[in-house]
């Protein structure tokens, strides 16, 4: 069982930009979802994980060593995949997958071929092995990110925003990957699909501008707001008055008109139904308390 | 659209740091350019018009950088920041785009550029060092360069590297493109005789004009039309734009507009690389494999893994490298562009036969050109392999891997280094191959490997340096710029011009020194290992705080154990091998040595003419150990007073430099001894009455510096030495030649003009003290090696380890001898009585049968014409081409021969310039013109005597080894050195020649001796000459330049003693020229040939001035007919125009073909006929 406990950790970036605040969770084996609008701060928070940039305060303790303070101790362990990539013009997915491996420290050369190929086979690359990832589509090149990101042996793994760019079907595939090996390790998935979170994490937490607003088990959550979240399709107009009236966290389209889901302890009236609260509910409801 | 573009590409720059760097890098280039450049060219002030136009056009060099990095910058910022897409969807059109940037590129250059010239103006006026050296300021000359030179440089630049890059949109593909503008340049400078690559041979004026239109920077076209400008020209004349320079300009203005009017015809708004996206094939794929995935451990620590993991990186960057299309038109290009100076230099120019295509040439050549070539390679590749990962923003992957910090950075710095050393490897294999194509393939695989260490090993240090610059910088560009900087401060002679000079600060430079087949690099390696330790112990030692820098920025000073003990050692290394570096070298101040000078001769000046001992006879021993570089001399003086006074008092001259062990004079007591200036007062207790002799002994020794080079003719070798040894051996008396004898430097210092050289009227002492000697020489040296020196042998023997030589003269000799000492080869024959003997290098045969037969050639010729051989023996020794200064040099029974002149050459190749036969025909004739026959005091014209007379011999004996036919294209050689090289003196009509000035006594002297053979014929010259031995050949009293006019005017007609007298006692030159040439017929018989020559006469004053005189003398014009023949009229009465009557078509007239007039122009003498 692998464990990441995470204390305080605090980041402000030069620009006055308060990226973590106070932040702190306990992660062990399985999948970790990161829900949290744009510029939240899931980024900076994974990134301090991998030990790719220092905090200013606070602690990482993986598996009992302290991360901050020496980062190659979570990298001997750690696949990532960071959000925006690149690769090197002009090279074969292999050959850039054998020179990860061998940063990655698969010394012997047999192990690393044959790692590469399974994975090369389980991203669905390996006819495309010898061609080079520069060329690749969007979908492929974020297989070659995930396949990279399970080279050697890792026990614990990033995955920042893994499935935006993917189809229905890749994404699938994808959750399918992560939920056969979040079982033996750590595999924290920051993403804006609360339905991915739903189906893959056993644990979740939700975080705006640098503060953690939530953190438990998907299911914890949706139980909190049963009775509480009603919902009624409105016109567009009527939407200000709406908002002053009740406590609007959502407003989705359905149809071309517009459907408003409001937070209340007790029935709204005005036309409003009761609904089966889901996470994304839940997302919205976090959000909304802490405007 | 336009303004708005303009406007915001502006902004890009005006925001950016690195605009006002580039802006401070100007201005304090031009203050110090002001204020400490130097520049070659006597009697110049430092801001006339032909000094400030010579520095824009070189500083305007620089724009090449300022533009290549500004077009990097702002050419691919759409495309680096990925926003192209976005603009490319915009409507903006392209001329507006391709204008904006471009505009505000020119103009960034421009601006920058500006303000280097008002730095430049202002740093004449405000630091004169010299008020003197200055002309009162003139704006124009300041803006008229800049016009011309600078705005047309930079537009062109500004045209080639920006439509490059806007169609490459590949940043590489755009500094190489920089790069090759640098090369183009450089090119054509080495064959346009610029002073800033002195060449051996002159150009002709067919390469030079053509060059002058080609070269892209103009500075060939200010060559040309100022090569033989005068100090007043170029202290008063700005460069006019006509002729080659107007065409040059014009077509290089015109060459950037059409690039950047094809950039505008083949641009497009796509992004760059249009790559095929390979599309996703069906999910389920048909190809399968049975392997599944298991996770497989890993091993992060030890050795093996960190190897591992460098190896990766380093095979990934090289890969990236190697792969990539400019990195091979790098190599390629280079490759190419050596080709052609190798071939180049292997043809060598008008002056030298072909050369021999020797592993020794090709690593000479490699030595001198690669490094500033490996130095820029770095420069751009530092830059490129260290932010590789990060632009393409693989660098998240790699970052979350364990490998160390450091591990990846050395893997970077090897990776660069890997670029230099295939840079070389490059350069060896064509080496090589030219060697194997020109059927010489006698490989020296040693020396050629040893680039590796020579050029490689301070490149690898430099790339440690390039890679630390980058981490403690943090920004590609500010890296790429202050990485440039210092590498070209350190290590190219910019460092020079900002007087930079101690080795501890020159950063890891490349091996400067030569090598020679005779003796290989010689002892100077060793202190080129010592800078090797000592750089590599700096380089890591700032390789490991980058490292320490980059793994934490914020707390990079505190150290791991490891670090620090690591950290220390280099330190300590350093300090230990810089302290042996700085305690060997010396470091000669800028004005230390005059400084020297002048006290001297203020000193000791007062002691000129006091009457001192003569040497009568020099008995000595001469011990030589070539494999220390030392030697040591004891011997013995006899002394005698030829002076009509007593004698009571001695001052003894004893060279600085050398160690001397013991001065003996007996009865003599020293009461003063000037160790600064060498001098010593010794009071003799009976004083020496005329006539009387006393002896002396004395005892020194030398050893030469691997730190500070040889004094010069003092190179004791490992192979092949060659000492003018009596230069160091004590002398009496004030010593002249320490006097300053630059007249600018002596003015400066307010010294009065120098006596040294005696002015032709002053008179010779009678009777004519010669202070000839009896000279005994032993000379030992080590066993395997012969020492050669004047007189004949007497005894060789040898003992365990030495081997030893006795020679002895035979007859009196000036106190003047060498030594040389080599393990030679030995050819004799005897030839009538005399014995003629070569001393070579083993492997150096190949011309030794011709050197033994010009040298009997010479001799016969010699001993006919002028009279004698006086010795018995004839002996030539090649030297070692680490003694500078001569080609060969003449001493009674001994010649040394450089082996860079004639031993490596193919000699049957080139009947035209047969540079052997020239060398051992004039060195055989110093016997009599020189040495101990004719001996002139040394005044004004007293190498019209030696030099002269020896040029002319030498040109006799080439006749009649090739036949009159070949004579012009020799003698026009000379006239190219002799009216290029005036412009950068003072000259005086012939006879009263400074000897100092070798472009008046052998070059002039060779033109006026070629022309008075046509005027005289060589019977009656030699007659004459034969005459002028007789009356003044030792022990006659010595002659001057107007007894040998006196002789030669003896054997002439009124006529002939004009032109003798203008050729010898004036400046005289023409222009003679043919306007026009047209055929009418004539009688159906013939044709009417009507030629327009026109006619012009000069006298000069020697300083610029010249009026123009009447022409009276008749001219020849040779006349080429349709069937080959030619006739040659000769013509009193020039008339406009000549008409001639002709049975066959001519096709072509030449005015005066045969060069009897001293014609400034030569180009215009020939005309096709119409």
């Amino acid at each position: 069982m692998n464990t990441l406990k995470i204390d305080k950790l605090t980041k402000t970036y030069a620009n006055g930009v308060k990226a973590m605040q106070n932040i702190s969770l306990e992660i062990g084996n399985g999948i970790f979802g990161l829900l949290g609008p744009n510029g939240a701060g899931k980024s900076t928070l994974m990134r301090t994980i991998a030990g790719l940039q220092q905090p200013d305060s606070g602690q990482i303790i993986f598996n009992g060593a302290d991360v901050v303070a020496e980062p190659v101790l979570i990298k001997q362990h750690l696949g990532y995949l960071p959000q925006d990539f690149g690769v090197y013009p002009k090279v074969s997915a292999y050959d850039l997958l054998e020179h990860l491996a061998v940063l990655k420290g698969i010394t012997s050369a047999k192990e690393r071929k044959e790692q590469i190929l399974a994975l090369l086979e389980k991203t669905n690359l390996y006819a495309h092995r010898n061609k080079a990832v520069s060329s690749y589509s969007g979908g492929m090149r974020q297989r070659f990110g995930v396949a990279q990101a399970l080279l050697g042996n890792p026990h614990i793994i990033i995955v920042d925003e893994p499935t935006a760019g993917l189809d229905p079907e890749e994404r699938n595939r994808f959750n399918n990957l992560l939920s056969e090996i979040g079982e033996q390790v750590i595999i924290i998935l920051s993403t804006h699909l609360v339905e991915d979170v739903h189906n893959l994490c056993t644990q979740m937490a939700i975080i705006n501008k640098g503060s953690l607003l939530a953190y438990g088990e998907p299911d914890t959550f949706i139980n909190q707001l049963e009775g509480r979240i009603w919902s009624q399709t409105i016109d567009r107009a009527d939407l200000p008055t709406f908002r002053e009236q009740y406590q609007v966290i959502s407003v989705q389209l359905h149809a071309g008109r517009q459907s408003i889901h409001v937070y209340a302890e007790n029935e709204p009236g005005n036309g409003f139904a009761l609904r089966q609260p889901d996470l994304e509910d839940v997302y919205f409801a976090q959000l909304y308390h802490t405007k | 659209m336009f303004t708005g573009l303009l406007k915001f590409d502006w902004l890009y720059f005006a925001r950016k740091i690195s605009f006002y760097v580039v802006l401070v890098f100007f201005a304090a280039l031009s203050l110090i350019t002001a204020a400490a450049a130097n520049f070659p060219f006597p009697e110049t002030f430092r801001n006339s018009p032909y000094v400030i136009t010579y520095v824009t056009g070189i500083m305007s060099l620089l724009c090449i950088f300022t533009v290549t990095l500004l077009a990097a910058q702002s050419l691919l910022r759409e495309k680096d920041s990925r926003f192209d897409l976005i603009l490319y969807a915009t409507p903006i059109n392209k001329i507006a785009y391709l204008t904006s940037r471009m505009t505000v590129i020119f103009t960034v250059a421009t601006i920058s550029f500006a303000l280097f010239m008002t730095g430049l103006l202002l740093g004449h006026q405000l630091f004169r060092s010299y008020a003197d050296q200055y002309t009162h300021l003139q704006l124009w000359n300041y803006v008229q360069p800049f016009l011309l030179l600078a705005v047309p440089n930079i537009l062109f630049c500004t045209g080639i590297i920006c439509s490059i890059g806007a169609l490459s949109k590949n940043k590489m593909i755009i500094y190489i493109s920089g790069l090759f503008v640098y090369f183009l340049y450089w090119g054509i400078s080495l064959y346009t005789n610029s002073p800033l690559m002195a060449g051996a041979s002159p150009v002709s004026p067919q390469s030079m004009q053509l060059m002058a239109r080609l070269d892209p920077f103009g500075m060939a076209a200010f060559f040309e039309q100022t090569q033989y400008w005068s100090a007043e020209q170029r202290n008063n004349q700005v460069l006019a734009l006509h002729g080659n320079f107007l065409f040059n300009r014009v077509l290089y203005t015109c060459v950037g507009g059409l690039f950047i009017l094809f950039a505008y015809h083949k641009f497009n708004f796509a992004p760059s690389g249009g790559k095929s996206i390979s599309r996703k094939q069906s999910t389920t794929d048909l190809q399968t494999l049975t392997i599944k995935y298991k996770t497989v451990a890993t091993r992060v620590r030890g050795m093996q893994y960190l190897i591992k993991a460098w190896y990766s990186y380093v095979r990934r960057n090289l890969s990236f490298v190697v792969k990539s299309i400019p990195f091979w038109l790098l190599i390629l290009g280079w490759g190419c562009f050596l080709s052609m100076e190798l071939y180049g230099d292997i043809a060598s120019g008008s002056r030298f036969p072909e050369k021999f295509a020797t592993s020794a040439l090709m690593v000479t050549y490699i030595l001198e050109m690669l490094p500033i070539v490996g130095l820029l390679a770095i420069i751009f590749y530092g830059s490129e392999i260290f932010w590789y990962s990060q632009s393409t923003r693989f660098d998240a992957f790699e970052n979350s891997s364990p490998v160390p910090k450091g591990a990846v950075l050395v893997a970077r710095w090897c990776s660069l280094s890997a670029v230099p050393l295939l840079l070389i490897a490059s350069n060896i294999m064509i080496g090589i191959l030219f060697q194997l194509v020109l059927g010489y393939p006698d490989i020296d695989w040693q020396l050629y490997l040893s680039l590796f260490y020579l050029i490689g090993l301070p490149l690898v240090l430099n790339s440690a340096l390039v890679i630390s610059v980058q981490v403690f910088c943090k920004n590609r560009y500010t890296g790429l710029a202050i990485s440039a900087l210092l590498l070209l401060i350190t290590n190219t002679s910019l460092g020079g011009l900002v007087g930079l000079k101690n080795p501890l600060l020159l950063f890891a430079n490349v091996y400067h020194g030569e090598y020679s087949e005779m003796n290989g690099f010689d002892l100077f390696l060793n202190a080129f290992h010592y800078k090797m330790l000592y750089w590599s112990f700096v380089a890591a030692g700032i390789f490991l705080i980058a490292v320490n820098v980059w793994k934490k920025p914020g707390n990079w000073y505190v150290l791991k154990f490891t670090s620090l003990v690591l950290l220390t050692i280099c330190f300590s290394g350093a300090f230990v091998s810089g302290y042996i570096i700085a305690d060997q070298t010396v470091i000669k101040r800028k004005d230390e040595h005059n400084n020297w000078k002048q006290a001297y001769e203020e000193k000791y000046k007062k002691c000129n003419g006091l009457p001192q001992p003569t040497i009568l006879a020099v008995t000595t021993n001469i011990n030589l150990y070539p494999e220390n570089n030392s030697y040591n001399v004891n011997g013995t003086y006899t002394l005698g007073n030829k002076s009509s006074k007593d004698i009571d008092s001695i001052l003894l001259y004893t060279d600085k430099d050398l160690q001397w062990q013991a001065v003996t004079i007996p009865h003599a007591s020293r009461i003063s001894n000037d160790a600064v200036y060498g001098h010593s007062w010794y009071v003799l207790k009976r004083p020496l009455k005329p006539g009387d002799s006393t002896t002396m002994t004395f005892s020194f020794s030398y050893r030469a510096s691997a730190f500070n080079g040889f004094t010069q003719f003092n190179a004791i070798l490992k192979n092949g030495s060659f000492l003018r040894i009596s230069n160091y051996y004590p002398r009496f008396g004030y010593i002249g030649d320490n006097e300053i004898d630059d007249p600018t430097e002596r003015h400066h210092r307010k010294l009065p003009v120098s006596d040294m050289v005696k002015p032709l009227d002053a008179g010779t002492d009678k009777p004519y003290n010669y202070g000839y000697i009896d000279l005994n020489t032993t000379i030992s040296t080590s066993k395997m090696q012969i020492a050669i020196s004047i007189g004949e042998l007497k005894r060789t023997w040898q003992t365990a380890d030495r081997s030893y030589y006795q020679y002895k003269t035979q007859k009196l000799v000036p106190f003047r001898f060498a030594v040389a000492s080599a393990q030679y080869d030995v050819r004799r024959i005897d030839h009538r009585g005399i014995a003629i003997e070569a001393y070579y290098q083993p492997g150096h045969q190949q011309n030794i049968d011709r050197l033994m037969n010009d040298a009997k050639q010479a001799l016969d010729y010699c001993e006919q014409s002028f009279g004698k051989y006086r010795y018995h023996t004839i002996r030539f020794a090649e030297i070692s081409s680490f003694t500078k200064g001569f080609a060969a040099t003449a001493y009674p029974t001994a010649f040394f021969i450089n082996e860079d002149f004639g031993f490596q050459n193919k000699m049957e190749h080139d009947a035209h310039r047969d540079i052997l036969n020239e060398q051992v025909s004039h060195e055989l004739s110093h016997t009599w013109w020189g040495n101990a026959l004719i001996d002139p005091e040394y005044q004004q014209g007293s190498k019209l005597l030696t030099e002269t007379l020896a040029m002319y011999t030498e040109l006799m004996l080439y006749k009649k080894k090739y036949g009159a036919g070949n004579l012009l294209s020799r003698v026009q050689v000379h006239k190219d050195i002799y009216l290029g090289e005036r412009g950068f003196g003072s000259e005086e009509p012939l006879y009263k020649a400074d000897p100092k000035k070798p472009y008046l006594c052998y070059d002039k002297g060779m033109v006026v001796m070629y022309q008075l053979y046509l005027l005289l014929g060589e019977n009656k010259i030699n007659q004459a000459l034969k005459n002028f031995l007789g009356k003044y050949a030792y022990p006659h009293q010595p002659p001057t330049s107007l007894n040998l006019i006196n002789e030669l005017n003896l054997v002439s007609n009124k006529a002939q003693q004009a032109k003798i007298e203008e050729l010898f006692k004036q400046i005289v030159t023409y222009d003679l020229q043919i306007k026009k040439a047209t055929i009418g017929s004539f009688k159906n018989s013939g044709y009417l040939l009507s030629i327009d020559v026109t006619t012009k006469k000069y006298k000069e004053d020697g300083r610029g001035n010249k009026v123009s005189i009447p022409f009276r003398e008749p001219v020849e014009l040779e006349i080429a007919f349709e069937d080959g023949k030619k006739q040659m009229v000769s013509i009193s009465n020039i008339e406009h125009p000549i008409v001639l009557k002709c049975r066959q078509k001519p096709v072509r007239v030449t005015v005066d073909p045969r060069m009897r007039f001293l014609d400034l122009n030569i180009e215009n003498n020939e005309k096709m006929v119409n």
